[in-house]
C-alpha cells in the first residue's frame, strides 16, 4: 500500500487562514496566522482520493475514510479502496500510532521515524506541533525577514522563507507562498539542510467549512525522484462532535469486517 | 580377543557379496546421515557469519531514541566504545550504521540500507579473506570509498547498479533520515561494484564510516551502535554481553536550563519527570496540578515562580542550550505546578520528560554540564518518576524477546534512549530453532532407512548362524564359550558398520565437494541467501561426524544381538549334528 496519511493529516493543519489580511508583509506574523488555526476546535470526517504516480509503476489510487478529533490528538484512517487494501487502517490515540492490517487482524504500533505503508510519510508526521515553535522566518544579513511579493498561477503571494529552530523536523528549511489576499498555503517547497530542494507542494481549490478554508486540492511533487507526485483530493467534509467509539480499535477492526 | 578379532574379518571376507551389499545399504545411509547434517551446518553457518554477523554482529550494543528507529546514537557516550574494546575476548569493537534509504538512479529508483564501513580498523589476513569472498568486487576497489577526488565515494551490489542503471563512476542520490530526523538528500559516486553473496547482501551501499557519520551528523562524543567480534563467540558471546550490559547502568539525567519568565530568567537545573497514568497521579499529588501532567509542561520550585512572576498556566521558555546547529533550544512549557524540592535540589525544575529527553538529545554537550548532585537529592521524593539518562533494556534471550522489544519502542514504552545489548545468537535464535529442527527431522529419516537396513541385517545374520551352525559346534568343541561365540558375531557386525560407515563418510565428502563445485544461478531467489556466490555450503563437524558413525555401530550391533545369542546358545552336539 502507498498511502499519504501526512498529507491528509496536512489538510487539516494547513485548515485555517479565514481573516483578510492586508497589513505590511510580516513572516512572523504569517506563521502566527497559520498557527492560530492550528487546531481545529471541532471534530471532523472526510473522505479522501489520494493518487500515486511513480515512476515506471503507473498511477495508484486510495481511497479513505478520515476521522479527526484534536481535542485528545486522536485520528482514524479507515482504508476504503482499492479492495486489496479495503478493511486496513490507522489509529491514533495520544502518544500511541498503530497501523491496523485487516489479514492479520493485528494492531501494530508504528515507530515515530517509521515509513507509512511506504510512503514517505512517517508516525512522527502525525504529531502537531505549533508552528511557531517549529519553524521562524529566515532573515537576512540586515535582519530583515525574507519576505517579498511574488505569484502562483498568477495569483499574488507572499513568498516567506522560514528555517527550523528546533533539531527535530523533518526539513531543516522551507519556503511558503501564502496568498495575499486571504492568506491561505498556495505554494510550500521543502529543503534538506544542504539546501537540496526535496519536495514541493501545491494547495489549491479551498473550500470554506465551519469558517475554515479547507484546501479540497493538494499536489506534492518528489523533487529527489522527478517524476513521482501524489495527488490528494478531499471531499465530503462534515464538522461536528463525532462518536467516541470511531477512535478505537474495536470500531476500526469493525470496518474491516 | 585377536582370535576372535580374526575370524569376524575372514567370516566377513567369507561372504563378500553380502557383506557388500548390507555395508553398501548401510554406507549408503550414512552417506545421507552425514550430508545432511552438513547441509543444515552449512546452512545454518551461511546465515550467522554471512547475515547474522552483519546484522547482529556476535555482540552487538544498540541504541535508539524515543520511539524513533533510525536515530541510533546514545549521546556524549563515546567513551564506552573504548571501555569496552579493553574487555575479555573483545577481537574487534566496530561503530555501525544502517539507515533505509532511497536510492535515486539514472534510470530508476529503489529502497536500499546505507551502510557505514569503518575502513580505519586493521583487519587480520582471515578477515581480509572473508571480506574477499563476501564481497567479491566486480569492478572498482572497496578501499576506493576512502577517496577524497570523487564526491562522497560509494560501493554497490551489481544488482542494484544495474537495477538503478549506474556504472562505475556514476554519480546517484539517496534520500534518508538522519540521526537528528531530518530528511536529507546526498549525492555519492559509484567507486566499487561487489557481486552479492547472497540475496541479502543486494540490498546495502557501503560508505566510509567517516563519511556516514557526516551524512548523518553524528559527533565525536555520540555513541553510535557498536558491533563486536569476539574470540570463540559461541562460547563467549553470551558472557560478554552480560558484562556490557552491566556496564550501561543507567544515572538519574539532569539538564542545566534557563527559565525565562514574565520579568526575568534563571539558570537552574531540571529533572525529567515520566507521565504515564500512574506517574501523573503521583505528580498531581506532589505539585497539587490544576493542568494535567502531560505534553509539555513544568513544575516550578514556588520560590523560583515567585521570582519569574509567574504561576500556575502561564507559559515560560525552557532554554536547554544550543543545538549542534548553533541556534539555542528553547521550548515553551506551561507552568502546570508549584512545588517544594527537598534539601539539597535547589531550584529544580521538573519538566515532562518527552520535551525534557528531546532537549538533551539535541543539544550539544558542555564540559560544564552539572545538576546530578540536585537531581539525586530529589530521589527522595521523586524517585521512580524520575527520567533516567537512558533505559537498559533486559537482556533479551530469544527472536521472541528482541521482537517484543522492538514492538515496545515502537509503542514509545520508554521515553528515554534506550540501549540494548545482544548476541547474535539471541537475535538469530529461530535460525538455531530451524537448524535443530532440520537436524532432527534429518534423523528421524535417516533411522527409518537404518531400521529398514537394519532389518536386512538381522535376516542375514540369522542365515550366517543357520549356515555356520556346524562352525560353531567345531568352535565350542574345541573349547570356545557362549559369550565368545556371540561376541563374535556381533564383532562381525561392528566390523561390517564400521567400514560401511566410514566408506559413507568418504562417500559424503566426495559428494559433498562435488556438490559444493555447482553453481546455481537463483540471484534472485530469495533462496539464494542460503548460498554462497551461487554454491552449496557443507560444513561436515567432526565431531558429530564420529557420533553418527557410532550410532550406526550402535543399530548394528543392536540388531545383531538377537542373532548372535541365538549361536551362543546352541549346544556343541547338537550343532555338530546339524544337516541342511
Amino acid at each position: 500500500m502507498r498511502t499519504h496519511p501526512h498529507r491528509i493529516h496536512t489538510l487539516a493543519i494547513l485548515a485555517l487562514c479565514t481573516a483578510a489580511w492586508s497589513a505590511d508583509p510580516d513572516g512572523a506574523k504569517i506563521l502566527k496566522a497559520l498557527e492560530a488555526n492550528d487546531l481545529l476546535s471541532a471534530d471532523i470526517h472526510s473522505q479522501v482520493a489520494i493518487t500515486e504516480n511513480r515512476v515506471g509503476q503507473g498511477a495508484k489510487a486510495m481511497k479513505c475514510e478520515y476521522f479527526r478529533r484534536d481535542a485528545d490528538k486522536s485520528f482514524v484512517i479507515a482504508i476504503t479502496a482499492p479492495e486489496s487494501d479495503r478493511g486496513n487502517g490507522y489509529l491514533r490515540q495520544g502518544d500511541h500510532f498503530w497501523m491496523y492490517r485487516r489479514n492479520t487482524r493485528t494492531f501494530q504500533h508504528v515507530n515515530r521515524d517509521e515509513s507509512i505503508g511506504g510512503s514517505d510519510a512517517k508516525g512522527q508526521d502525525f504529531e502537531s506541533r505549533p508552528l511557531t515553535q517549529m519553524y521562524a522566518p529566515t532573515k537576512d544579513a540586515q535582519g530583515r525577514e525574507l519576505v517579498r511579493a511574488d505569484t502562483v498561477g498568477g495569483v499574488p503571494c507572499w513568498r516567506l522563507e522560514v528555517r527550523a529552530i528546533v533539531s527535530d523536523v523533518d526539513y531543516p528549511k522551507k519556503t511558503m507562498w501564502v496568498r495575499q489576499s486571504d492568506l491561505l498555503l498556495a505554494k510550500d517547497q521543502s529543503y534538506s539542510s544542504q539546501g537540496t530542494l526535496m519536495r514541493t507542494g501545491y494547495y489549491t481549490k479551498y473550500q470554506k467549512v465551519a469558517q475554515r478554508q479547507v484546501p479540497m486540492r493538494q499536489v506534492h511533487v518528489d523533487e529527489v525522484e522527478k517524476g513521482n507526485r501524489t495527488l490528494v483530493d478531499l471531499s465530503d467534509i462534515k464538522v461536528g462532535k463525532l462518536d467516541p467509539a470511531i477512535f478505537t480499535k474495536a470500531w476500526l477492526e469493525s470496518r474491516s469486517k | 580377543m585377536k582370535t576372535l578379532l580374526y575370524f569376524a574379518f575372514r567370516n566377513l571376507a567369507r561372504q563378500k557379496r553380502r557383506a557388500v551389499l548390507l555395508g553398501s545399504a548401510m554406507a549408503l545411509g550414512t552417506c545421507f546421515l552425514v550430508m545432511a547434517s552438513s547441509f543444515v551446518a552449512g546452512i545454518t553457518q551461511t546465515l550467522f557469519d554471512r547475515v547474522m554477523v552483519y546484522v547482529a554482529g556476535h555482540t552487538s550494543v544498540l541504541v535508539g531514541d524515543r520511539g524513533y528507529l533510525y536515530r541510533t546514537a546514545l549521546r556524549g557516550q563515546a567513551g564506552m566504545k573504548e571501555r569496552i574494546a579493553k574487555l575479555p575476548h573483545v577481537r574487534k569493537v566496530e561503530e555501525t550504521i544502517g539507515i533505509m534509504c532511497r536510492i535515486v538512479g539514472p534510470a530508476k529508483g529503489d529502497n536500499g540500507v546505507l551502510i557505514g564501513i569503518d575502513m580505519d580498523v586493521d583487519i587480520s589476513p582471515e578477515e581480509q579473506r572473508e571480506l574477499e569472498e563476501n564481497f567479491p568486487m566486480a569492478a572498482g576497489e572497496f578501499l576506493d570509498m576512502n577517496r577524497t577526488d570523487v564526491i562522497n565515494p560509494a560501493v554497490l551490489s551489481k544488482t542494484k547498479a544495474k537495477y538503478l542503471g549506474l556504472e562505475l563512476g556514476g554519480e546517484f542520490s539517496a534520500r534518508y533520515q538522519d540521526s537528528r530526523g531530518r530528511m536529507q538528500v546526498t549525492k555519492f559516486t559509484l567507486v566499487g561494484i561487489f557481486q552479492p553473496s547472497n540475496a541479502f547482501m543486494e540490498a546495502p551501499f557501503f560508505v566510509s564510516m567517516r563519511n556516514a557519520k557526516i551524512l548523518l551528523d553524528l559527533d565525536s562524543t555520540d555513541l553510535p551502535y557498536l558491533y563486536l567480534t569476539l574470540d570463540n563467540p559461541t562460547v563467549n558471546a553470551k558472557s560478554v554481553a552480560d558484562t556490557i550490559h552491566r556496564m550501561f547502568e543507567p544515572d538519574l539525567a539532569a539538564l542545566p536550563v534557563t527559565i525565562r519568565g514574565k520579568t526575568a530568567s534563571f539558570g537552574t537545573v531540571a529533572a525529567g519527570v515520566k507521565t504515564d497514568s500512574a506517574a501523573r497521579k503521583r505528580m498531581e499529588g506532589i505539585v497539587g496540578s490544576a493542568i494535567v501532567w502531560k505534553d509539555d509542561v513544568v513544575a516550578l520550585p514556588t520560590s523560583l515562580a515567585s521570582r519569574l512572576s509567574v504561576s500556575v498556566g502561564d507559559t515560560v521558555g525552557v532554554v536547554s542550550g544550543v543545538a549542534r546547529t548553533g541556534d539555542t533550544i528553547v521550548d515553551r512549557a506551561v507552568v502546570a505546578g508549584l512545588w517544594t524540592p527537598p534539601d539539597g535540589a535547589g531550584d529544580l525544575v521538573l519538566w515532562q520528560e518527552d520535551a525534557f529527553q528531546a532537549s538533551r538529545s539535541f543539544r550539544r554537550p558542555s564540559a560544564d554540564d552539572s545538576g546530578l548532585v540536585q537531581v539525586r537529592a530529589a530521589s527522595s521524593v521523586l524517585d521512580t518518576l524520575l527520567s533516567p539518562t537512558w533505559v537498559r533494556l533486559p537482556r533479551a534471550l530469544t527472536t521472541e524477546d528482541v521482537a517484543n522489544q522492538m514492538r515496545q519502542i515502537g509503542a514509545r514504552s520508554w521515553k528515554a534512549p534506550v540501549v540494548a545489548v545482544r548476541t547474535m545468537y539471541e537475535t538469530g535464535e529461530q535460525i538455531i530453532k530451524l537448524a535443530d529442527a532440520l537436524n532432527m527431522i534429518t534423523l528421524v529419516a535417516v533411522l527409518i532407512l537404518f531400521l529398514v537396513v537394519l532389518t536386512g541385517v538381522v535376516n542375514a545374520l540369522r542365515m550366517t548362524v543357520r549356515e555356520r551352525t556346524r562352525e560353531i559346534g567345531t568352535l565350542r568343541s574345541l573349547g570356545m564359550q557362549a559369550w565368545q561365540v556371540r561376541r563374535l558375531f556381533l564383532m562381525e557386525a561392528a566390523l561390517l558398520s564400521l567400514f560401511s560407515a566410514i566408506a559413507g563418510t568418504i562417500l559424503a565428502l566426495v559428494s559433498m565437494k562435488g556438490l559444493s563445485l555447482l553453481s546455481f544461478p537463483i540471484e534472485d531467489n530469495p533462496l539464494s541467501m542460503l548460498l554462497v556466490r551461487g554454491h552449496l555450503v557443507f560444513v561436515p563437524r567432526p565431531g558429530v561426524t564420529v557420533v553418527h558413525i557410532l550410532l550406526v555401530m550402535g543399530m548394528a550391533l543392536l540388531a545383531a544381538w538377537n542373532p548372535a545369542s541365538q549361536a551362543a546358545k546352541l549346544s556343541p552336539a547338537n550343532a555338530l549334528r546339524h544337516h541342511e
